[in-house]
């Protein structure tokens, strides 16, 4: 019953007129998605009225789940050529995928964010077709205290995000906290840091305040160097197959981002900015040698390039198994669900397998097919690398404030973005590391809601939950691994400067 | 000319024809609606029951205004639908060419005295509502709470109730009964959205959730929770029973039984006045009262329209009651006329 | 000078922190457990970090050991031009968006747009007002027709009784 149902989805998939609104919607997901600036959420918004003429179930979603499996990548795409994120949720790219263009890797670094997205969207769809016989069990098992001990966890990567230093890193994680405070307090209904104005009532959006933290400075960078953006002229053609390569050399790496990209798409309420900043704090911590991150480690490009493609099966456990969204993004397919007339809900995994499962096929189609039209065209993108960086400004400066407005419709959303850029450019500056800031921002209020619904709803009797003290282990042996990693590279790079002093020599 | 002046000059003439691209929308027709856009603006998010029910209209209503405009829908989310509320009031052209779906409590926020607040809802010029949401308050089958005598007579490890901020229905229902009832909650604050709450609910987290009524019917997982007899609902806030519910106490009965007095059902009546209200569809106070007739005959027609009524019921956004435009502008102009002790009252629930 | 700017910022943090728990002083406990939790000791480190900094050793900015994980500026060949195209840039960002305010966004991408490639990047004319007109469609096109964004009008028309 379940192998018929398998293949009876790739069937419709497959089948006519699907298949051509799979490509249609590939085809509009990879046009928009590869603007700098607008990433798959607002797309997805923008594009759901359309779901309303096609009407018929599995060209709706081949439509629309096709078209956003594709933004996912082509975000990552423009964070590694522009350094400007298609979405908040996908900044993480940005961090060493930006820096390798810059040294003229772009090929490279774009070669392996698009294998470990591929490698990962077919991750996320095994790990969905795997889950759906115990789905629901699995999204139950994770209540208020484990999510936020899981936020907890987030947190203490903001240690191996600060860098050199460890007081400035955390200072920085503070503002972000911080900051994540601004709005309708829920617990009083009191209006925390609004200034006056509407807009802050529903907190800081994290799209806007990352773009701009990211994409403002490097504009600023580029005008100043007075190049292109690429500096140096060293990329071949063979630069993609590198990053391929890459893929694979670092593939444990690749295949946990995967993993936890999936697993946070998973659970309800951790929000879409969560995920990939982990697996990027993961890639760090991860490494022995931490120095070149932030300056070009490809290892920073495969992380969150897997987490941001692996999320998208994730996300759709909870949204099949309980009809319940695991992202915003989710919450729109929702809306496209009861359009064409389907009820998510216990009903996808009996009557309407076979729909469930077509939308895993159709994630894995997506998939390939972006990684091969993305192959085709990527030697014409890396060329945008090396365009005189002043015939870029005005168009890149444009597609920022276009995607800041285009997200909420909100002018206010530009000012933002202005603030932060001028508050990144400072940061960068003054060597204020930005990453522990962002996951600040995302998991500030993540963590203080959950705390307040953990402590109302079970007292102080969940601190012994045999899952919260599990993850608390997890989290101690973390720190202590990345302590002992710390110390262990440190007396290693000791014993390397003592022997290149006495050589004196590098070769 | 020097090269300067002359680069100056095309400039200016760049500049004048952008200018003039953008005020050549503005010519005058003999039938107003005639090749204009009319924008809905909604208050939330895409693919929530709000912007449905907009795209909806914006597909079959068109056709019955004179002229035939074409109908967009944009979403301007934000602070409570607040944004998208006072911006159709304050900001937009007061020609007809902008309608606001607020949230149907949206004048609490009027009524409980916030100064971000522009707008008068009885000055909206309504078209009407296609629906009546009222608010139902449900527990777990399982748990000790399974009538509203549950929730007053168990003081100890009272039921939890799931709630996202203070200013969802959960949230009202909750502190209507403890003032009317003198029922008692755990009220566990924080959930990021009401999907959440379900979730905990299902978990065991939360024991009981207040929500509005249509998607209880409409959607999962409340479908699967009434087949499964999952829950048990303990109060319907209409002033008459749901026929889905027949055997659910309204609030007003369940404030007849507790003897609530005059004052407090003064207050419960403007809160849960949000369930009259459902969905409005409404016009800024300037529009002409020409085109406000003609956008509410459309409002109607469009109701009638089968083709909407089969996208409505497949969308599961049934059962439509509509109310007429009057009927609605009634409604607002009541609750924002509201003596102080009424305001009070209400503010003091709302902890504003 | 540069230490001085860099110590500037780090006092600019701590009155931020500063300024957020004294906002919060007043609300009920619950609003203001967690800007206080994380605020207060935020207060103590910002204070460290300074008499740190102040204290600390004459650094060698830009040394491997001594970054963030984070991009560093490529350090430019000469101060004062690296200064002045900075300010340039910054006044060509908010000028972008004072125009997007006072004028609208249809207005604004042309006239930004022609106004960086000319004067800016010092285009001739025919390359100019191609990459203009190329960036305005793709404006219009996408942004205005098919995706029907709401965009704002200029306050201008609006002073002027334009609108």
């Amino acid at each position: 019953m379940m192998f018929d149902a398998f293949i009876e989805g790739l069937l419709h998939v497959l089948s006519w007129p699907a298949f051509g609104f799979l490509l249609l919607g590939a085809f509009v997901g990879f046009v928009v998605g590869i603007l700098p600036g607008l990433g798959g959420l607002a797309t997805l918004a923008l594009m759901l009225p359309f779901a309303y003429k096609i009407q018929e179930p599995i060209s709706a979603f081949a439509f629309l789940l096709g078209m956003h499996a594709i933004t996912g990548t082509t975000g990552d795409l423009t964070s590694i050529l522009f350094g400007i994120p298609g979405e908040g949720t996908a900044a993480a790219t940005i961090m060493d995928g930006y820096p390798m263009t810059k040294n003229g890797e772009a090929g490279r670094a774009m070669g392996a964010a698009l294998m470990s997205s591929l490698v990962a969207g077919l991750e996320g769809a095994v790990i969905l077709a795997l889950a759906i016989p115990i789905m629901r069990p699995l999204v139950l098992f994770f209540g208020s205290p484990e999510l936020f001990m899981l936020a907890i966890l987030g947190i203490t990567f903001i240690a191996s995000l600060s860098g050199s230093s460890l007081t400035k890193g955390l200072l920085c994680g503070g503002i972000g906290l911080m900051l994540a405070s601004i709005g309708v307090d829920p617990q009083t209904g009191t209006l925390r840091y609004t200034l006056g104005t509407l807009y802050l009532w529903d907190g800081l959006s994290l799209g806007p305040v990352v773009v701009g933290l990211f994409a403002i400075p490097e504009i600023i960078d580029l005008a100043v160097r007075g190049t292109s953006i690429a500096e140096a002229k060293v990329e071949k053609i063979t630069g993609v197959m590198e990053g391929v390569k890459d893929t694979f050399r670092h593939f444990g790496l690749t295949m946990r981002c995967g993993f936890i990209g999936a697993f946070i798409g998973a659970l309800p309420g951790l929000g879409g900015g969560v995920s990939q900043w982990l697996a990027y704090g993961h890639a760090v911590q991860s490494a022995k040698d931490k120095s070149g991150f932030g300056k070009g480690d490809v290892r920073g490009v495969l992380g969150p390039g897997a987490a941001n493609n692996s999320r998208e099966g994730g996300n759709l456990i909870p949204t099949v198994a309980f009809g319940i969204p695991g992202s915003s993004a989710m919450a729109i397919l929702l809306g496209a669900f009861l359009i064409v007339g389907l009820n998510p809900g216990p009903e996808m995994l009996t009557k309407h397998l076979d729909v469930t499962f077509a939308m895993v096929w159709i994630l894995v189609v997506a998939n390939i097919l972006t990684a091969g039209a993305c192959f085709l065209f990527l030697n014409q993108l890396v060329k945008l690398t090396f365009v005189r960086g002043h015939l870029l400004i005005p168009f890149l400066l444009m597609f920022v404030f276009l995607g800041a407005f285009a997200a909420h419709n909100n002018f206010s959303d530009i000012i933002v973005t202005v603030i932060f850029g001028l508050v990144g450019y400072v940061m960068v500056l003054f060597q204020w590391p930005r990453p522990p800031f962002v996951l600040g921002l995302v998991l500030g209020t993540i963590v203080e809601n959950y705390l307040w619904i953990s402590s109302s709803a079970y007292g102080a009797g969940w601190l012994v939950h045999p899952t919260v003290v599990c993850i608390a282990l997890l989290i101690a042996g973390t720190l202590i691994y990345s302590a002992i990693q710390a110390r262990r590279g440190r007396s290693l790079e000791e014993d390397l400067e003592k022997r290149i002093g006495v050589e004196g020599t590098r070769q | 000319m020097t090269k300067r002046a002359m680069g100056r000059t095309i400039l200016g003439l760049f500049l004048a024809g952008f200018l003039f691209m953008s005020l050549a929308g503005q010519a005058t027709a003999k039938d107003f609606y005639e090749g204009k856009t009319i924008r809905i603006m909604v208050c939330c998010s895409p693919g929530g029951f709000y912007d449905r029910w907009a795209r909806l209209f914006a597909r079959y209503m068109g056709k019955y205004i004179p002229g035939k405009p074409e109908i967009i829908v944009q979403n301007m989310p934000g602070a409570g639908g607040l944004i998208a509320t006072n911006y159709v009031y304050k900001v937009a052209k007061q020609d007809g060419t902008a309608i606001v779906s607020p949230l149907g409590g949206q004048y609490l926020d009027q009524v409980s005295g916030r100064k971000e607040v522009l707008f008068d809802f009885g000055k909206f010029q309504w078209l009407g509502t296609q629906e009546i949401s009222h608010s139902v308050l449900f527990c777990r089958k399982d748990s000790k709470f399974q009538s509203v005598d549950d929730l007053v007579r168990i003081k100890d490890n009272p039921a939890k109730l799931g709630n996202t901020g203070t200013s969802g229905s959960s949230y009202f229902i909750g502190k209507v009964l403890e003032k009317a009832a003198g029922a008692n909650f755990n009220f566990v604050m924080g959930y990021p959205g009401g999907s959440e709450i379900d979730l905990a609910v299902e978990r065991g987290e939360v024991a009981c959730r207040g929500m509005t009524i249509p998607p209880h019917f409409g959607r999962e997982p409340y479908l699967t929770w009434h087949k499964k007899k999952f829950i048990t609902q303990l109060v319907q806030t209409g002033s008459e029973r749901d026929p889905r519910m027949k055997d659910v106490p309204t609030l007003t009965e369940v404030m007849d039984k507790y003897n609530t007095p005059a004052d407090v059902r003064a207050i419960a009546r403007v809160i849960f006045a949000s369930g009259d209200f459902g969905r409005p569809l409404g016009v800024g106070p300037g529009v002409p009262a020409d085109r406000v007739k003609m956008l509410r005959t459309a409002y109607l027609k469009a109701l009638a329209d089968p083709g909407l009524m089969a996208e409505a019921e497949k969308g599961r956004m049934t059962p439509v009651i509509p109310s007429s435009g009057e009927k609605v502008q009634e409604l607002a102009e009541f609750v924002s006329s509201q003596p102080k002790e009424v305001v009070d009252g209400v503010r003091g629930i709302l902890g504003r | 000078m540069r230490l001085t700017a860099r110590t500037g910022f780090s006092i600019l943090v701590l009155v931020f922190f500063c300024y957020l728990v004294w906002e919060a002083q007043e609300w009920r406990l619950q609003a203001r457990l967690f800007p206080w939790a994380i605020g207060i000791p935020m207060i103590l480190l910002a204070i460290f970090n300074i008499v740190q900094e102040v204290r600390g050793p004459k650094e060698e900015a830009g040394t491997s050991q001594d970054t963030p994980t984070d991009f560093q500026f490529t350090q430019p060949l000469d101060m004062s031009v690296a200064v002045r195209r900075t300010v340039t840039i910054l006044s060509w960002i908010v000028g972008f968006l004072a125009g997007i305010w006072l004028v609208g966004f249809s207005i604004t991408v042309a006239c930004m747009t022609f106004g960086f490639l000319k004067i800016q990047s010092k285009e001739g004319w025919p390359m100019s007002l191609i990459l203009t007109a190329s960036a305005w469609l793709v404006y219009y096109v996408v942004f205005e027709r098919t995706l029907l964004l709401p965009f704002p009008d200029g306050k201008v028309f609006l002073w002027l009784g334009l609108d």
